[in-house]
């Protein structure tokens, strides 16, 4: 424990953060522009299906969405949507970038666990996401108003969301590493995986027979925690049941990724540099 | 110091020819960059690599680095395995492994870090002042010319002070008065080194002993004085000369 978190380790991950955050904010109008569209895109299709389907069907609700709450619901699920998928291909941009840098063997000598390098990207990625949380966020308490505990809890599976998401993509950095050839299976996960988190829709609009699929993701859990700080439909145990989930995603895949990371780039090397 | 035992390389990797049969059934070529490769550099010395074009020499470096697996053979680092050890290396490869986005400051300011050092600042001072880099050193790297982005890879290099330093081309595009001044500088450095270069005249002057690499194969091995004494048939040879006359013929 102590040597999980001595100082040099963390002078060690907010120097691999700084690092991150230099190249990220390089052209900073570019980076912080396009991180503020990201959550309003889908947002905004989603928002005018659902006005017509209750301005034409006549229905006040629709589960638990209704006439009044739809809009800061779909706020929600455009920022954990927006997060997700920034974390998801996190890895697999950043190892592709560096190893036609040439810099990913700075990554690949250095005497630095790649836990440390995990950790430190995490963080980065929290900082670069907190632009857009913050604002979103803001919006959203501005349209409907939440107790400062729920706005906690809802920033706290954010980002123990992203942890976990992070964890997954560091598998994503493997094979841009080792075998881009079937980097593309990623892409099929990712398409499977979103639209089992039901981020802009209930688990109702998914086809029985596959429900059990959300049941399983652990994003949609998260995603299900922060909607009912608006919808009040889960109990106080389902809440908690849903956070030791999603708490245990953000524990363990890291460390799986880690470790397939690890395996992989050792077995394989490095290839296409 | 180093010591390199009998190590072979062999790429695997799938060849350029596109068809639907190679897309379902990809074809591997082999391509054997090293074979068989055995030295020993003692600690102190400074020891030069020559070969043609794709001889090798780059691959042993990125085996001595931990970058690339050996496909056979063994290879230590102070009697460590290269994983264990690379917190003792500097690694130069060409002008790569710095951060276009990022000053030059700041790329030896993480490197530092990442090598725990306490005090990176003052190495960054120090290293300004013996490579003559001061000048440019906060501009972006995507605005240095070819010879300060070598300057900047060497001074990452040294940032750590590791004992040992693996340099792949560290003179490739600087300008001769200046290729002299880092010669002069290498020397001083009184580190274990392993140098690839093309030119002759610097590895002459530098290291103490020289090894030619033709097609992945260890042909000779020996001070500059030794090599010469090979060619018989000619009368004062100079290292260009054998370097030719050892790396003609397949
Ligand atoms: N990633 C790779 N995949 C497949 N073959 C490779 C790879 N890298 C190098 N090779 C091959 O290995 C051989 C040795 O290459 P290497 O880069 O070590 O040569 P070199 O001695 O450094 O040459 P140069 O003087 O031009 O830098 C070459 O035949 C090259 O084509
Ligand atoms: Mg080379």
């Amino acid at each position: 424990m102590i040597h999980f978190l001595s100082i040099n380790r963390l002078r060690i991950i907010w120097a691999i953060a700084k690092k991150d955050l230099k190249i990220a904010f390089r052209f900073p109008k570019n980076f912080i522009a396009s991180r503020l569209i990201e959550p309003i895109r889908l947002f905004i299709v989603f928002g005018l299906v659902y006005q017509s389907f209750f301005s034409l069907t006549a229905s006040e609700t629709f589960g638990s969405w209704s006439k009044e709450n739809y809009i800061p619901t779909l706020l929600l699920g455009g920022i954990f949507y927006s997060s997700f998928a920034y974390a998801y291909s996190r890895f697999r941009l950043s190892f592709l970038s560096e190893k036609y840098w040439q810099t990913i063997q700075i990554f690949l000598t250095a005497p630095v666990s790649k836990a440390d390098f995990l950790v430190g990207s995490a963080l980065a990625v929290a900082i670069e996401l907190s632009i857009p949380t913050s604002c979103y966020l803001a919006l959203f308490q501005f349209i409907y108003p939440v107790s400062p505990v729920s706005l906690f809890l809802i920033l706290m599976t954010l980002y123990l969301m992203l942890l976990g998401t992070l964890g997954f993509s560091l598998m994503q950095g493997a094979f841009a590493i080792s075998n881009q050839n079937y980097l593309f299976i990623f892409d099929y996960i990712y398409a499977g995986w979103s639209l089992f988190s039901c981020f802009y829709y209930t688990s109702a609009a998914i086809p029985e027979a596959l429900r059990f699929l959300t049941t399983i993701n652990p994003v949609y859990h998260a995603m299900e925690i922060a909607r009912a700080m608006v919808f009040h439909h889960l109990s106080c145990v389902q809440i908690l049941i849903s956070m030791a989930y999603v708490l245990f995603f953000a524990m363990v895949v890291p460390f799986l990724g880690a470790a397939f990371f690890r395996k992989v780039v050792r077995e394989l090397g490095v290839r296409g540099f | 110091m180093i010591s390199i035992r009998n190590l072979t390389k062999v790429y695997y990797d799938y060849g350029p020819k596109r068809s639907i049969r190679t897309f379902f059934f990809p074809e591997r070529e082999r391509i054997v960059a090293l074979e068989h490769v055995s030295l020993e550099v003692k600690a102190g010395e400074i020891y030069a690599l020559l070969g043609p074009n794709g001889a090798g020499k780059t691959t042993l470096i990125k085996i001595l680095c931990g970058l690339l697996k050996p496909s056979s053979g063994e290879v230590l680092i102070d009697g460590n395995h290269v994983f264990g050890a690379q917190r003792m290396i500097g690694l130069v490869l060409g002008d790569s492994m710095v951060y276009n986005l990022m000053t030059g400051r700041d790329n030896l300011d993480y490197l530092g870090h990442l090598y725990r050092m306490s005090d990176t600042q003052k190495r960054i001072r120090e290293l300004t002042g013996f490579l003559e880099i001061g000048e440019w050193l906060d501009r972006y790297v995507s605005e240095y010319s070819l010879g300060m982005r070598l300057k900047l890879c060497l001074a990452r290099a040294l940032m750590h002070d590791p004992p040992v330093l693996l340099l792949d081309e560290p003179t490739l595009g600087l300008d001769p008065r200046y290729a002299l001044y880092i010669r002069d500088k290498i020397k001083e450095l009184g580190k274990t080194i392993i140098l690839t270069t093309h030119y002759m005249e610097e590895a002459e002057a530098l290291s103490e002993r020289i090894a030619i690499l033709h097609r992945g194969r260890l042909v000779a091995e020996g001070t500059a004085r030794e090599l010469k004494d090979r060619l018989k048939s000619e009368r004062d040879p100079s290292l260009t000369d054998v370097f030719i006359a050892l790396t003609t013929g397949p």
